[in-house]
């Protein structure tokens, strides 16, 4: 009995159904015992490949695929960190100068008083403004990656 | 299956996905690290381009032909790095063989499902990527050939092509029996 070429195994193991594939099958018993042992092969492979892929990734934590945010957190919490720091050196510097005022003529703290006032003005402004800038932060894994709240809504 | 509306769930799209994809390229390209890259990528890529899906394939399919594009973009800026790169994070299931058999008492079935494991494996390393890639997809993922083109973008004759080859190679290791 002639067998099945290699290409009518393919056929067969890629799906193809062909009467006159089937009917060979169902006559020889060694063209039957070849697809049964490529596809039992194939089969332990699937689960073994798939099994090692689902360790994988259990192994990248409990939100996959998000494993490069990261650094965008980093970046944020780095600038928003430096961005309290240069704040409080400002207001610090701001500090200093105060007392070094007071040994002054009256006339000459008078009219630093008004310029102190001003000046405390402009920095709670700046706290008040770095206050809603923070607040208004959103570091959620979606917006690292780009994805607005009101798409994703949709 | 996904349907449209559902690939608005990112997290969603990763727990169906990931797992199928990150074995697509790390059995494809050998390299666990680059396929943990590529599909990360390519699932917000997908995420992101959602809207651009029309549905006239699955979302499965859909995605492998974003994986695959994604795959090939990197290996083409690592060119030079990645075959060193590839022996350092080498994928092998075989480990996963044994304990997939571990249910059974027969130490024979364990040793013989190891033994199959690597002789796919090793058949599958013997390929060009893109055989791999398409033996994977038919294989492992039971996309119809039709799909398998859309996927990759050849023509389902070199589809075919490419998977007799790979089937060859597989027999070839396994020693068929005629």
């Amino acid at each position: 009995m002639t067998h099945l070429t290699d290409e009518q195994l393919t056929d067969y193991l890629s799906g193809a159904s062909l009467p006159a594939l089937d009917d060979h099958l169902a006559a020889c018993g060694v063209c039957r015992q070849e697809i049964a042992s490529m596809r039992s092969s194939f089969q332990v492979f699937h689960h073994a490949s798939m099994e090692w892929s689902e360790r994988m990734q259990n192994a990248a934590g409990s939100t996959p695929g998000l494993r490069r945010a990261a650094p965008s957190w980093s970046w944020a919490a780095v600038w928003a960190v430096a961005c309290v720091a240069v704040i409080a050196t400002v207001l610090l510097f701001g500090v200093l100068r105060r007392p070094m005022k007071t040994g002054v003529s009256s006339a000459a703290s008078a009219a630093s008083s008004d310029s102190d006032t001003t000046e405390l003005s402009r920095d709670n402004q700046l706290l008040a403004a770095i206050d809603k800038e923070l607040d208004s932060a959103d570091l959620s894994p979606q917006k690292m990656y780009g994805i607005s709240e009101s798409v994703k809504a949709r | 299956m996904l349907n449209i509306s559902e690939l608005d769930d990112f997290e969603l799209l990763v727990r169906t996905h990931r797992a199928r994809l990150l074995r697509l390229v790390a059995f494809s390209t050998g390299d666990q690290d680059l396929a943990e890259t590529v599909v990360q990528d390519s699932l917000l890529k997908a995420y992101n381009a959602r809207d651009n899906f029309r549905g006239d394939c699955s979302v499965g399919t859909w995605l492998r032909t974003i994986t695959l594009n994604v795959m090939r973009d990197y290996q083409r800026r690592q060119k030079f790095q990645f075959w060193k790169k590839a022996s350092q994070t080498g994928v092998s299931v075989s480990d996963a063989a044994i304990s997939l058999a571990s249910g059974d008492p027969s130490p024979e079935t364990r040793m013989l499902a190891r033994e199959q494991v690597q002789l796919v494996e090793l058949a599958l390393k013997s390929l060009s990527e893109r055989q791999r890639s398409v033996f994977i997809m038919r294989f492992l993922d039971e996309m119809e050939l039709e799909e398998i083109s859309v996927a990759t973008g050849l023509p389902p004759p070199t589809v075919k092509t490419h998977l007799y080859r790979a089937i060859k190679a597989v027999r070839f290791r396994l020693g068929g029996t005629r």
